[in-house]
């Protein structure tokens, strides 16, 4: 079954195209990522999924169903948006109250979902007693990701849902969210971390400048467009000319000072290509092997690297 | 419906919990409330004419008229007959009169109390406060005096029996003065006027304003987004939100009141019934016209800013810091067309002259049908901007 569907649809604004045909199809159970720059219009696509912006043409299907240009759709979807969203002088726990009170969450219920919920994110009771505004960014990020389970939805859609978030707490917040899939949920996120994208997505779509220029696995991607493997020496500067001559059968490169890249290499070569230097009396540091990116991907798409910090 | 009760509850919960809020919503009046009442309702450098009708001609009435010649602050016309006091009192040049009555001097001697009557004109309230006050101190001063003989009295001579002292007591508190308002000219006086206005006060901002800022607050923050994201529909969030702005103004009438009531002691007639029924519909038309600002305006800052506006300017054309009256007539007219002016004018004949609501159906009526009518267009247009606008 087709989660959404999004077939064709385009925007502009003020003349220029944010997004400019685009066709997409999701299906339940996947964890599904938009990855692109800033400005890419990931977030102008969420919402007109959402229904907060109209688009100007083209079709977006929810289950199936097609869903008119301004209509919310409530109930089946959560939204972490990329500001958080919440009532920032309300705690997080009133946060909760109310919009479960708003999806018409009976009391009872609300207490277990909570606990499952609170539980389940790793929330201690006393941060939900304070104010949001008074929480660490990733503090709120999860009580905002709580209230958008609070309704049970069936398909999440996270926009950007670790940006600003420290390396270690962005790995938490992965693995989260890849519980919340194996408890049944279609999630949908945008991202501009390869490493995110990479490691979280059963699938990509990679988009820039309002187009979306390829849907795939992280590994048919990188197969399609990545490049070659290819191995990486790392030898003293004095010896780096003599070992590029010795190389010279495998079109050696010279990445840096004391770097050397063989393309179309992988581990299987290491053995071969140490007994050749050493026989010389050259040393290798380090080998490394070096796999394609998505930052590959995204360079041999579109000519330009994407930027992460 | 129970959703609408959590649009209000957590609203409300929202707004108590901001200080900003608390500050220019009820702080605020009522300091100016008891600034305006200090400037306007006070002062004491100003001379004012009494005239005494002195229809008991003994000892006793000419000492009362020679001690209000010593003060200062009055400028005594005696009068001698009913004739030259109404001339008088219709040019407006008493500010108050004394009658003294026949049998006062009598009863003084006897030690009995003797009430003076003393008649005020109202016309201007804040001359009359200060009227009052003076001749009141004028009195006091006579009676202290006397209380004054009476002790000595008591300690030359000593010994007396229970029901002597009791009569000597009275005598202690000869003049009683009964304050009446000249016929004709009663009108309230300024700590009142200024109580109800401040009432009228937030049907603007209490009302008005805090119902623009409800949806621009939502706007602005975003989480507008997420209550359309729930089942919510858009007159929920309407009457959601009114709902929070009427028990804001509710809570800030209360409050008006209960610290109004004790520090400046006006005289009114609690009819809380009546009050409330008027003060709903009040607050209603001035919530019903802020969601409207809310709506039709595309930026935040301008909803929020003309709001704002319209409230500062509005608040000298409703009644609420001194009379229509003393506006001119062109300007008057335009009061005529704002409804809080109705509602504020009702909130005053109930509470200053003892009205009932019934008494003025007329407004009510009007009252409710603009409420009624600008809820269904308030319910349109909001519905169409959540369609149209990207919020
Ligand atoms: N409301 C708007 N008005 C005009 N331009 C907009 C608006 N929203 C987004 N854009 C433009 O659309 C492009 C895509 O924005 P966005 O969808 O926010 O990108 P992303 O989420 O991928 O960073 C940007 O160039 C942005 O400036
Ligand atoms: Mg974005």
């Amino acid at each position: 079954m087709k989660a959404l569907e999004v077939i064709n649809v385009s925007k502009s604004y003020n003349g220029s195209k944010v997004l400019d045909n685009v066709t997409l199809s999701i299906d339940e159970g996947e964890i599904f990522g938009l990855l692109g720059p800033n400005g890419a219009g990931k977030t102008t696509l969420i919402e007109i999924v959402l229904g907060f912006r109209r688009r100007d043409s083209g079709t977006i299907k929810i289950f199936g169903r097609e869903i008119s240009s301004r209509e919310f759709n409530k109930k089946i979807i959560g939204y972490v948006p990329q500001e958080h969203l919440l009532y920032d002088n309300l705690s997080g726990l009133d946060n909760l109250r109310y919009f479960a009170g708003l999806y018409g969450v009976k009391t009872s219920e609300f207490k277990k979902r909570l606990n499952k919920i609170i539980n389940f994110l790793g929330i201690d009771e006393n941060i939900l007693k304070k104010d949001v505004s008074k929480l660490s960014g990733g503090q709120r990020r999860r009580v905002a990701l709580a209230t958008s389970l609070i309704h049970d939805p069936k398909i999440m859609i996270m926009d950007e849902p670790t940006t600003g978030l420290d390396p270690n707490v962005r790995r938490e917040f992965w693995k989260l969210i890849m519980s919340l899939n194996e408890e049944g949920k279609t999630i949908i996120l945008t991202t501009h971390y390869m490493e995110e994208a990479d490691e979280l997505c059963s699938r990509i779509a990679i988009i820039d400048n309002g187009k979306i220029l390829s849907i795939g696995t992280p590994e048919e991607l990188k197969k399609k467009y990545g490049g070659e493997e290819s191995l990486i020496l790392r030898i003293k500067t004095r010896y780096l000319d003599n070992a590029m001559e010795l190389l010279s059968n495998y079109q050696p490169e010279k990445v840096s000072e004391d770097e050397i890249k063989l393309s179309g290499l992988n581990e299987e070569y290491i053995p071969k290509i140490r007994n050749l230097l050493e026989n010389k009396g050259i040393w290798v540091d380090k080998f490394e092997v070096r796999k394609p990116s998505l930052d590959d991907v995204f360079i041999n798409l579109t000519g330009r690297r994407l930027i992460s910090e | 419906m129970k959703r609408i009760f959590y649009i209000a509850k957590y609203e409300m919960k929202m707004l108590f919990k901001t200080k900003e809020v608390l500050f220019w919503n009820i702080a605020f009046p009522i300091i100016l409330m008891l600034l305006f009442t200090a400037i306007f309702g006070g002062g004491n450098t100003i001379v004012i004419n009494v005239g005494i009708y002195d229809q008991d001609n003994t000892q006793i009435s000419n000492t009362i008229i020679d001690i209000f010649n010593q003060t200062n602050v009055t400028n005594i016309v005696l009068i001698q007959n009913n004739e030259t006091l109404y001339q008088k009192l219709s040019q407006h040049e008493l500010d108050a009169y004394i009658i003294i009555p026949k049998g006062l001097g009598r009863n003084v001697t006897s030690g009995y109390q003797a009430i003076l009557n003393i008649y005020i004109d109202n016309s201007d309230p804040n001359i009359a406060d200060i009227s009052k006050g003076i001749i009141k101190s004028i009195i006091d001063g006579f009676n202290n005096k006397t209380r004054g003989i009476y002790e000595k009295f008591i300690e030359g001579v000593g010994n007396f029996n229970k029901t002597m002292i009791e009569h000597m007591r009275a005598y202690a508190e000869t003049l009683k003065p009964l304050f009446k308002p000249v016929k004709g000219t009663e009108k309230v006086e300024y700590k009142e006027f200024i109580l109800t206005g401040i009432i009228g006060y937030g049907f603007l901002f209490s009302s008005m304003v805090t119902a623009t800022a409800s949806i621009v607050n939502e706007r602005k923050e975003g989480t507008l987004k997420r209550l359309l994201l729930t089942p919510l529909k858009p007159i929920e969030i309407l009457v959601g939100k009114t709902f929070s702005a009427l028990f804001n103004t509710l809570i800030y009438t209360f409050l008006v009141l209960a610290i109004g009531i004790p520090l400046l002691q006006p005289k009114i007639h609690l009819n809380i019934p009546d009050l409330i029924i008027i003060v709903v519909l009040g607050s209603l038309s001035g919530i019903v016209i802020g969601l409207l600002i809310s709506a039709i305006f595309r930026t935040t800052e301008g909803a929020q800013g003309f709001a704002i506006i319209i409230g500062i300017f509005l608040q000298w054309f409703i009644g609420i810091w001194f009379p229509l009256e003393m506006l001119p007539s062109y300007l008057r007219s335009l009061s005529n067309y704002i409804p809080m002016t109705y509602a504020l004018n009702v909130v005053r004949e109930i509470l200053l002259y003892g009205d009932s609501i019934i008494m003025h159906i007329q407004e009510t009526i009007y009252l409710t049908l603009f409420v009624i009518i600008l809820y269904g267009i308030g319910g349109i247009i909001l519905s169409r901007l959540l369609k149209t606008i990207e919020v």
